[in-house]
């Protein structure tokens, strides 16, 4: 080694590079053999009952039937089941594990800005998350719709309410990983408790449910009408980005404030 | 204790590149540091201290990891916490074993030199990983490492972007004996070249031959700072024990407790141990003690100049 | 352990009389309790730390919640039935007695997914099982212990609510009918209660037996709960295959074991089983149609797996420490 030549140097990683290694470097220890498989034998269970479904159905049943269908079965399986559990899995261990093993060291005694670190986190959780999300519902909804005239608008219309509702979900996780140990406990309690029952307990608790947002964008995009009072798109998309930007900036002041190991 | 010397403590007339003052810490019921005040100045310093006495906490809030419940740290000038600047001038080797398990020893070290804003981080990081004998085309990831192996790694990212000041908790661990030398020799040549080096240990051993400068830290208070053997001068209301080879031990020994030198001999084949508030008195004496009884002299040690006596005394004093 | 020679020391010791006080380590020479001594003290252990008793508060929260959520809308019908003094069930106002399982459903696949796990991921991640193999407990009176644990703390939840409201109507005045319909009805809710507790059991700790990480017995606890509900549903209501496929519905086909107790059979009366026109499924809407028998060994079955994967995987494992 020399002798240091940099006292009192200003070392900066620059926003755009901290993202990028945080990312790069997370991206990896994320996505695990173990995950990958589970979750995407769920993606391809979602896949098969989707194929049963439309392949079952009955021959004299409409298109617009059959639509309603397939938009059922993406929002029922994909947009309730899939996207939370999966965005989940990825969004609360991205951070959440590296705090709990003690590697968040790497990256937070660094000359980079808390929020760089949270978006490259956030980037490298959605990475792992999309393709588990966003291809079993639309294809799983394309297939239960068995083919017919819009079913390709439905597919379109549930992959992007399904990668939307990744973003926000996964952004609230990755803020969840940094506020308590257990995320996932913790988010499986939200997942079932709020989004699955407080959500039916009237309209205000709907609308503070990323499901009733994620769901109507799927049923505007593709304009099927099944059962339910879908928000406006604009109103959807609004508060689905709102909430993937609020969850990031408020990790990254929690990443600001937090005690590390 | 080792039979090395250790090699004297660097210059100590430059600023103080790491400063506490006043700081302490607690965790619910647990009070982990309490009201701890030092600074320390280039080359290297160790913090001794057993298990649980706070050493690994104090280390936290230098680097800004958790914020003191009560006090001030400065580093180069800086709270770690809030400047981002600072952060790129400190290397950490931190306590747990946690490492991004899926990257080799090269792309881990990379990743911290690029992550320190270091240009070419590539060649730093392979110049890193040979500073600590470990081979940079080594392609296996480091979770196949051991224990030592993945320590090496630690240190190679500590040290790969130049750090001024250097904070290694425990980083000897698992190491073997000629790892813990040539690891040790490395500290004293980043220290000797001006860079602050606090390396944190319980193992006595260790940290004699870290260097003669020490903290000593105990139930989160600071206990004693300094250079040990000048701490064991101090510890006043203590004898000091020097063992002293002679032929005719019984007569020698019995002349130093009638010369009231001796506060206490205990008498052995060829050796008496005595022990004496006055070490420069009995070292006049002896020679000519020794002429008068016309005894023969071997060898006169002190047995409790060491580094255990200064920590057994400063212990037993909780 | 009970120290039986350990010597008393008095006020009045002093230092000429010979004693020693404290010999440090010594053999246990005193009663053992044997095997229902270690079976008592794992069951006791288990259910004070899955209900966090003797923990810190944050222990507390998720097991206590699953509670509040299972009692609170008995509390509430309990407080109505007070208040507004009809025979509420008689009027269809609050619900009847099997009606009420539909409120712990929610509770029940939170219990299970988030807190039984723990129960035996965090023995073989922290060496308490191979500590407690060196007892007189074995494998399976060991995992019987857990097992017991998690039945008696879910039986909190599928039979004390209900319980409560058999108490509290009968108080209010719109309970059953004289001794021996009482007597049934607590039958009933016993029986049920233990039936729902056995297959959510066996299923959740088969789960938990299956993978070191609790998060992932977690998540797959809920994606077999929850998910089979809506797969069954979609391809039973939608698809319209045999409705023998509600057997692959833990929680829907132990409900209809439920049903069954209470002597309820055919179609849900508020199940239209051509709801896909609605785009909306109903879950289990022609449950109904089971068969007694098959509704019965469909519960057997899951019991009987879940014990199978847990003790496949337990006779299995190799103690390291």
């Amino acid at each position: 080694m020399t002798a240091p030549q940099s006292i009192g140097a200003r070392r900066n990683v620059p926003g755009i590079r901290a993202a990028v290694l945080t990312y790069r470097v997370l991206v990896r220890q994320v996505i695990t053999p173990g995950k990958l498989a589970a979750l995407g034998a769920l993606g391809a269970l979602m896949m098969l009952v989707g194929w049963l479904v439309g392949f079952t159905a009955e021959a004299e049943r409409s298109a617009a039937g059959l639509l309603r269908d397939g938009a059922g079965y993406a929002d029922g399986f994909g947009l309730i089941i899939i996207v939370p559990i999966v965005a989940l899995v990825f969004g609360s261990s991205v951070l959440g594990e590296t705090r709990e093993d003690g590697t968040l060291v790497y990256l937070w005694l660094r000359p980079m800005g808390r929020t760089p670190i949270v978006a490259g986190a956030a980037a490298a959780a959605a990475t792992a998350a999309l393709p588990l999300t966003v291809i079993p519902t639309a294809v799983g909804g394309w297939l239960a719709a068995n083919g017919v005239d819009g079913s390709a608008d439905l597919a379109l219309a549930a992959a992007a309410a399904a990668a939307l509702g990744t973003a926000a979900y996964s952004s609230l996780f990755v803020l969840l990983g940094l506020l308590v140990r257990k995320p996932i406990m913790w988010g499986l309690g939200y997942v079932l408790l709020w989004e699955g029952l407080a959500v039916g307990l009237g309209d205000f608790a709907a609308r503070l449910s990323l499901r009733g947002y994620t769901r109507s964008v799927l049923s505007r995009v593709a304009d099927v009408d099944y059962g339910f009072e879908p928000h406006t798109t604009t109103t959807s998309l609004v508060v689905l980005a709102a909430v993937s930007v609020v969850g990031l900036a408020l990790a990254a002041i929690r990443l600001n404030r937090l005690e590390v190991d | 204790m080792s039979a090395i010397p250790p090699p004297p403590a660097p210059p100590t007339n430059g600023s103080a590149m790491v400063e506490v003052n006043g700081v302490s810490k607690v965790f619910g019921d647990v009070v982990a540091v309490s009201d701890v005040s030092f600074s320390v100045r280039a080359g290297v310093t160790a913090l001794l201290g057993p298990n649980g006495a706070g050493k690994s906490t104090l280390f936290r809030v230098m680097c800004g990891l958790t914020p003191p419940t009560k006090g001030t740290v400065r580093v180069l000038g800086a709270d770690a916490r809030r400047d981002r600047n600072v952060r790129g001038r400190i290397g950490l080797v931190p306590q747990q074993d946690g490492l991004f398990d899926r990257l080799s020893a090269l792309q881990f070290v990379s990743f911290a030199a690029a992550t320190e804003a270091v240009p070419d981080p590539e060649p730093a990081a392979r110049r890193a990983l040979g500073l600590v004998d470990l081979d940079a085309d080594d392609s296996r990831p480091v979770s196949g490492f051991s224990k030592g192996m993945r320590q090496r790694v630690k240190l190679a990212a500590a040290l790969v972007h130049d750090p001024e000041v250097l904070i290694l908790d425990e980083p000897l661990t698992g190491l073997d004996p000629v790892q813990r030398r040539r690891m040790i020799e490395l500290f004293h040549g980043l220290g000797d070249e001006g860079r602050c080096v606090l390396v944190s240990s319980h193992v006595l051993e260790e940290v004699a031959r870290l260097g003669s400068r020490i903290l000593m830290i105990a139930q989160g208070r600071l206990a004693a700072t300094g250079d040990y053997r000048e701490l064991r001068e101090l510890m006043d209301d203590r004898p000091h024990r020097i063992r002293i080879g002679v032929d005719r031990p019984r007569q020698f020994a019995a002349a130093l407790v009638e010369s009231g030198t001796a506060v206490g001999v205990s008498v052995g084949a060829g050796s008496i141990v005595v022990d004496t508030r006055d070490v420069d008195r009995l070292g006049r004496e002896v020679a000519p003690l020794a002429q008068r009884l016309e005894a023969r002299l071997s060898r006169v040690s002190p047995l409790d100049e060491d580094l255990e006596s200064v920590f057994r005394y400063l212990l037993e004093k909780r | 352990m009970s120290d039986p020679v350990a010597p008393e020391v008095s006020a009045g010791d002093t230092a000429d009389t010979a004693r020693i006080i404290d010999q440090g380590y010594r053999s246990y020479d005193g009663p053992r309790t044997g095997l229902p001594g270690s079976v008592r003290s794992v069951v006791r252990y288990s259910v004070r730390h899955t209900l966090g008793l003797g923990r810190p508060a944050r222990h507390k929260i998720l097991p206590w919640l699953a509670v509040v959520i299972a009692l609170v809308p008995a509390v509430v019908f309990v407080g109505l039935a007070v208040v507004l003094n009809v025979d509420m069930i008689e009027d269809e106002i609050l619900p009847d007695y099997h009606e009420y399982y539909g409120f712990i459903t929610t509770a029940l696949f939170f219990y299970c997914g988030i807190v039984v796990p723990d129960i035996l991921v965090s023995d073989r991640r922290n060496g308490m099982l191979s500590l407690y193999l060196s007892t007189p407990l074995e494998r399976w009176s060991y995992l019987s212990s857990k097992a017991l644990s998690v039945a008696l703390t879910l039986a909190v939840l599928t039979i004390g609510p209900v319980l409560f409201l058999l108490v509290a109507y009968t108080i209010e005045g719109s309970g059953p009918d004289g001794l021996v319909e009482w007597l049934k009805i607590l039958v009933r809710i016993i029986a049920s209660g233990a039936a729902i507790s056995a297959a959510f059991t066996a299923a959740s700790l088969a789960a938990a037996s299956l993978t070191d990480r609790r998060a992932f017995a977690s998540v797959g606890v809920i994606l077999l709960l929850w998910g089979s509900q809506f797969i069954t549903a979609a391809l039973v209501e939608v698809a319209e295959l045999s409705e023998q496929i509600y057997a692959f519905d833990l929680g829907g086909i132990a409900d209809e074991f439920k049903n069954r107790i209470y002597g309820i059979e055919g179609l849900d009366p508020l199940g239209d089983p051509d709801l896909s026109e609605e785009g909306e499924f109903l879950p289990g809407a022609s449950r109904g149609l089971l068969s007694t028998r098959f509704v019965v060994a469909a519960n057997l079955a899951w019991v009987a797996l879940g014990t199978s994967v847990v003790w496949w995987r337990y006779r299995r494992l190799a103690l390291s420490r």
